[in-house]
């Protein structure tokens, strides 16, 4: 089952990779629509990254691929920033999730099932009692979710889709 | 039952709860609304949705499989800003809760029984081989990705994050 999952994590890189290939630079904290903050993509990648980050410290690793003021721009409490300025460039981003990916792939595929069925810590528990289960949806659905979002905001500035 | 299958629910139920979430205050004459070109709207979103519940349980119980790609909301078709083409609001939500049960039913069933089996869909195969590397991607990915785009084309509207 562990390659399952791995599989679709290297779908959703793939996916990533396709979703951002054709918007340059000056446009990745773009908002189509003014006054309305939409998750850009520079705020997507490197949410995923920072997540993927969170899975490896999950299973109890400690190297990890974002530097650390990167969670402040990027973890869950954070919000897209209109300022380009902020933000590293695409390649930045890019090369930081695809380290993330290759790193989480990594301590997951590593991971015993002790590790895996160890009882979340709190407040996640109520919501994700095993590790495994947290680990599980931030490797899938928490990806696909952003990515969705990552592909609505390319239709909403007028990008062709990818699929 | 597995801890495998316990989290593939995990998040499926989760998927059910935040799609309710999402649908909740959109007015019924708004489930067609495009805020930019060919942007994906909840009608066509939960319409394509939907077909895909019904594979997972043929999966699940042995039945045989009708491909969706071909289907009017299938995986080729652009959503249209024709509210006749759509059920109502009321009915795709209540289509949506009644299949994910049915899929949850069927996996608890004998979910553990199939997951070794090939996938029944032949275009499927390479990527998914078996039942067990299907049902994450259908579960999860594919639907999350696009309750994704229903969270954005809300935020885009105005509309709160739920």
């Amino acid at each position: 089952m562990d390659d399952h999952i791995l599989g679709l994590y290297q779908f959703s890189l793939g996916y990533a990779h396709l979703l951002v290939k054709d918007i340059p630079d000056d446009k990745m904290t773009a908002q189509p629509v003014a006054g309305r903050a939409m998750n850009h993509a520079a705020w997507v990648i490197g949410h995923l990254a920072v997540s993927s980050d969170f899975v490896v410290k999950l299973l109890g690793g400690a190297e990890v691929a974002a530097p650390p003021e990167w969670n402040e721009l990027f973890g869950m409490k954070s919000s897209p920033l209109p300022d380009a300025s902020r933000y590293p460039k695409k390649g930045v981003l890019m090369k930081a999730l695809e380290d993330a990916h290759a790193r989480a792939a990594e301590a997951y595929s590593k991971a015993t099932p002790e590790q895996l069925n160890q009882p979340s810590s709190d407040p996640i528990r109520a919501r994700f009692p095993k590790v495994g289960n947290f680990v599980t949806l931030l490797m899938t659905s928490h990806e696909g979710i952003h990515l969705g979002q990552l592909s609505a905001w390319r239709r909403a500035l007028g990008y062709p889709s990818v699929m | 039952m597995s801890v495998w299958i316990d989290g593939l629910l995990l998040g499926w139920n989760r998927n059910l709860d935040y799609a309710k979430r999402l649908l909740a205050d959109v007015p019924e004459d708004r489930m067609i609304y495009q805020p930019a070109v060919n942007m994906n709207h909840p009608a066509w979103i939960f319409s394509h949705l939907n077909l895909y519940h019904p594979v997972i349980t043929a999966m699940l119980t042995g039945h045989e499989v009708t491909d969706p790609k071909g289907h009017k909301f299938g995986m080729q078709s652009k959503p249209q800003c024709d509210a006749s083409l759509y059920a109502g609001k009321t009915e795709l939500i209540g289509e949506y809760e009644r299949g994910h049960n049915a899929v949850v039913d069927a996996l608890r069933t004998d979910g553990e029984g199939v997951l070794a089996r090939a996938t029944p869909l032949e275009r499927w195969r390479d990527a998914m081989p078996q039942i067990g590397v299907a049902l994450p991607y259908l579960m999860l990915v594919h639907e999350s990705t696009h309750l994704g785009q229903v969270s954005v084309w809300r935020r885009i509207q105005g509309m709160p994050s739920v």
